[in-house]
């Protein structure tokens, strides 16, 4: 530390993104700060908190509940918090608590691939991003091994049949999981379809690896790893203090204050009780997530003068093929989601329509059967039989898509306050006709999956689209300040010492988990601010 | 790294010239290697992320902090300008290259039995390692046992130089077993308890010691204290896995001597030893009426979650929420299934069927190390150092210690609390009451030395005034 300044660089959220940036300043000799809205728990108390609540079906219901930090669903607090004005209902699900909202994923770590960088120039839709897959590569390759991440090297990730792709400068830490015999099954009914499912990479040890045992198939990786073999933010903030990082919780920053010559001079915050705290630094990095960060920016009337800050609101609406097959397949061993089905990730058809990722969920249906039975009158002991012929037979496949970015899609701030008298945000979001275009190509393989499974019933609907996680692109990376918020370093166009780190820069969605593209650009954010500060 | 040579096989290795025409062949070098991984160098001259052999480690005893130094061949910082002669009278009489006593931290009372050919075998295996520049930091010790000199009335007492010789009337499997155990491998260095002196008291050889605040359990043949109800192949699974099923799995100090040395270790030798330990007497610790894996039954009670108590858990309520995802809500550990580990039951664990609580809880404060194979056992920290955020304090450790030991081990153990979690969580090696004796003795010569120099003075004085007087 130095000077009139409480830290070289101050930190806004701490989880996975935040932590992997701040500790790449630390390591060499920087002082960095971590301030997070939420508090610090523990593993085993919110394993215990979702064992014994009631509402097992939200993610979010186990996690702290706190007037200060709501999150996007779950609980009194919460379930004011977030407000839907536009088509789509959407609660782009996060926490904020110490290690973010990675506590609880299926811990997918994708690669984008090169195509995903260069949409304009490759497909003529949406966007390029100014930087691309060769840059990010080693990036890549760093935070895989800084998280032991499982995956195999052999296989072609884009699905055009061109071997192992997209390039990688080292091997995947850790070896591909073992498939379960669901997800072997699965497997085999793509193949007849055309398809061939591959490993998807993921954070689920296969083997211990800097302090985490091998995942032992609890089912569990949400709402919540029991054993800590999956990879979650709270490990990358051990790491973080390890090198000497100040994490401080229950901080909620409400306004960044412009100085002279565009720099932001100071970060204020509110403690729970209201206390106000007012921090200086040589530089701020914004990670707090797709909503959060550009809702700071609105409140602080920062890095705006785009006005594209909240805007290109882009997650992966879906398509769930959810029934029952005439065999046994067992889903529920291992872990929640394996393997994937890539073809139509990248191609021309990407000039006409959202591109398709296919994946299966393998969460031990019991509980959701069992309900559904109870919802028909079913009991006794045809209740009992019903669940054990249902839960064996059970399939759920998602097609996951993407959208562009359009500013009409948006985060800006709602019109309620908070517990601390904050702004809440406020979330308009619809699906484009780009991605609706992919509907009939995704109906047309649900059907031949249906002959190839010999499904016996089908639930839910198959046509309309979700929205899951996953936001992305709400401070959209560019080279152009007229038309976007950050520049190819994540540094505010707007303000010279103010950064964004997060899956909110990204310039497309493609259609995998975002979660390591964010890591890998902090990393790099981190790297280049460490030799700046 | 897969060892083939058969380690000590002493007759042979005597035979063995030490080096051929120009340096030492690739096969004395490879030797050398397996010599100096049974020896288990690697366990103190290395720490843990740095590289091999560059020392630096520090070793807590009784009397300081001692720090392993660099044995790489760097000339300066290390053992490059040593010559044969040295290294040999450092393994062997405990002397270091300027003639300095060297603390016995390094086990020489064991090494002096090794044979000047695996000396030099295991000393030109280090001199083909490349060289790491690197400078240990100064030991740390407690007035006055840094003052070298002071080594010598200890080894007066504790040490006995001398090369092996085979046991007469013993069968070679024995002998080679005893080497292994004796003169490389140093079991009884943590096995054996310690004299006031901390020489080993061979009278209980083996009967069990402390080292680092764990528990080196007795392993004489004794059915009850002891491990004389483990099949020859109970024994070679323990060593080359570190874990021997429903029994015993080796964590702290012995899972890293599992982890750096004897999981290399051929079939053979391992069952050398084992005869070695069967060949030993049976010796029973006062107060042991059942084996330590004797004790425990499953908890019957599968169904309930509940942390328990009015808001403050129980100690079954975090054994729930922290360990039962591996160990079983009913202790009975998880199956293993291909591709995912299987995870170890408690119930029958000796570490939890001991009369002390210290290895149980030391291994919720430390976990159990992955010692790099596949499917290997691996458990997580629970102390504050947890990498998986669920860390437990002094007072949560106790109640899942006190816990589990109750349930799947021996009930009859004194239970621990957030006080003794604490004191095992800073221990350091203790403090020998030989520390005290030494001081109380140079706090008696330094009070008699005052008293005799006040009285000289006043004398003296008396003496002066005398003349001076009027």
């Amino acid at each position: 530390m130095s000077g009139d300044y409480d830290a070289d660089v101050i930190v806004i959220g701490g989880g996975i993104v935040g932590a992997f940036v701040a500790e790449r300043i630390a390591l060499r000799g920087k002082s960095v700060m971590i301030l997070e809205a939420g508090p610090r728990t523990s593993r085993w108390k919110m394993l215990q908190a979702f064992r014994t609540g009631a509402n097992k079906n939200d993610f979010n219901a186990f996690y702290p509940e706190l007037p200060h930090a709501p999150k996007s669903s779950g609980g009194r607090y919460s379930d004011q918090y977030i407000e839907n004005v536009g088509p789509m209902k959407w609660l782009p699900s996060y926490i904020r608590l110490v290690g973010g909202t990675t506590w609880h994923w299926s811990a997918a770590f994708w690669r984008m691939l090169p195509n995903d960088f260069r949409m304009k120039s490759v497909y003529g839709v949406g966007r390029d991003w100014p930087l691309g897959y060769d840059e990010l590569e080693p990036w890549y390759t760093l935070a895989e091994q800084l998280t032991g991440c499982a995956g195999s090297d052999e296989d072609d990730q884009s699905g055009q049949g061109v071997g192992p792709f997209p390039p990688r400068s080292a091997p995947y830490p850790l070896p591909a999981e073992q498939w379960s015999d669901y997800t072997r099954a699965i497997a085999g009914a793509f193949s007849q379809i055309g398809f061939r499912f591959i490993d998807e990479p993921n954070l689920r040890a296969t083997r211990p690896y800097d302090g985490r045992p091998a995942c032992a198939g609890n089912n569990n990786c949400s709402p919540i790893c029991p054993i800590g073999a999956m990879y979650s933010g709270d490990m990358a903030i051990d790491r973080a203090e390890r090198a000497g990082v100040k994490v401080v919780p229950d901080t909620v920053v409400h306004r960044l204050e412009k100085g002279a010559g565009g720099r932001i001079e100071a970060v204020h915050s509110m403690a729970p009780d209201g206390t106000l705290g007012r921090r200086r630094a040589r530089a701020v990095v914004l990670a707090a997530h797709t909503i959060e960060t550009p809702k700071l920016l609105l409140m602080s009337e920062a890095a705006n003068r785009s006005d594209q800050v909240g805007r290109n609101l882009m997650t992966h609406p879906s398509l769930a093929f959810e029934g029952l097959a005439r065999d046994e397949l067992w889903p529920g061993q291992g872990p929640v989601q394996q393997g994937t089905a890539n073809e139509l990730r990248d191609g021309a058809h990407r000039r006409e329509h959202s591109a398709i990722r296919y994946f299966s969920n393998n969460r031990a249906p019991n509980a959701m059967v069992t309900r559904r039975l109870l919802q028909q009158g079913i009991i006794g002991r045809e209740l009992d039989e019903r669940i054990r012929h249902d839960s064996a037979r059970y399939v759920n496949v998602l097609a996951g898509a993407e959208n562009l970015p359009d500013p009409a899609n948006r985060i800006d701030l709602g019109s309620r306050r908070d517990s601390l008298g904050l702004p809440t945000p406020r979330i308009h979001m619809d699906i484009s006709d780009y991605t609706r275009r992919a509907g009939p190509r995704v109906a047309a393989d649900f059907a031949a999956l249906d002959r190839a499974l010999a499904m016996q019933e089908r639930f839910g609907d198959r046509t309309t689209f979700r929205l899951p996680a996953h936001p992305m692109g709400s401070t959209i990376m560019g080279d152009d300040p007229a038309t976007s918020v950050v520049d190819r370093d994540c540094r505010s166009h707007d303000h010279a010492n103010l950064f964004i780190a997060g899956a909110s820069v990204f310039a497309s969605a493609s259609t995998v988990n975002p979660t390591l593209t964010a890591v890998a650009l902090g990393l790099r954010l981190g790297e280049m601010l460490a030799g700046e500060v | 790294m897969r060892a083939f040579l058969r380690v000590a096989a002493p007759l042979l290795v005597l035979s063995a010239p030490a080096f051929g025409q120009g340096g030492p062949s690739p096969a004395l070098i490879g030797r050398g290697r397996i010599l100096a991984t049974a020896a288990d160098c690697v366990a103190c001259h290395t720490v843990e992320g740095q590289p091999a052999f560059a020392g630096g480690k520090a070793i807590a005893t009784p009397f300081g902090t001692i720090h392993a130094p660099n044995i790489t061949p760097d000339r300066e910082t290390g053992i490059g300008a040593w010559s044969d002669a040295e290294f040999l009278r450092a393994l062997h009489d405990g002397v270091g290259r300027a003639g300095e006593q060297l603390y016995p931290a390094f086990p020489y009372v064991q090494y002096t039995r090794l044979s000047d050919a695996d000396v030099l075998a295991i000393k030109a295996y280090l001199f083909s390692l490349p060289p790491v520049r690197r400078t240990a930091p100064a030991n740390d010790m407690l007035f006055p046992f840094g003052y070298r000199p002071l080594l010598r009335v200890w080894k007066w007492i504790n040490f006995t130089p001398g090369r092996f010789a085979p046991e007469p009337g013993r069968g070679g499997e024995y002998n080679r077993g005893r080497y292994l155990a004796e003169a490389l491998g140093h079991c009884n260095e943590c096995h054996t308890p310690r004299t006031l002196t901390q020489g080993l008291d061979m009278s209980r050889n083996l009967a069990g010691g402390i080292v680092e605040g764990w528990q080196a359990f007795n392993i004489t043949p004794d059915p009850v204290s002891g491990i004389g109800r483990w099949s020859r192949e109970d024994i070679v699974t323990y060593l080359s896995s570190g874990r021997l099923p429903g029994r015993a799995v080796a964590g702290g100090p012995m899972g890293e001597v599992v982890g750096h040395s004897l999981r290399f270790l051929p079939r053979e030798d391992l069952s050398a030893i084992a005869a070695y330990l069967e060949g030993q007497k049976p010796l029973r610790n006062p107060g042991d009426t059942a084996p330590r894996s004797g004790y425990g039954r499953p908890d019957p009670d599968r169904l309930s979650f509940s942390l328990g108590g009015n808001g403050l858990p129980t100690g079954r309520g975090l054994y729930v929420a922290a360990c039962a995802s591996c160990h079983g809500l009913d202790g009975r550990g998880t199956a293993s299934v291909p591709g995912r580990p299987g995870f170890p039951g408690l119930v029958g664990n000796s570490a939890l069927g001991a009369a002390r609580a210290d290895n149980a809880v030391l291994a919720i404060i430390h976990g159990v190390p992955a010692r790099g194979g596949r499917g290997e056992s691996f458990m997580p920290a629970f102390g504050a150092a947890s990498r998986i955020g669920n860390a437990l304090d002094d007072a949560q450790i106790a109640l899942v210690a006190n816990y589990v030991r109750a349930q799947f081990g021996n009930a009859a153990g004194s239970p621990v609390d957030a006080t003794s979690v604490r004191r095992l969580r800073l221990e350091n090696g203790g403090r020998s009451p030989l520390v005290v004796g030494v001081w109380a003795g140079m706090a008696l010569i330094a009070g008699l030395a005052i008293l005799f120099a006040a009285r000289l003075v006043r004398r003296r004085a008396r003496g002066n005034g005398a003349e001076r007087m009027p």
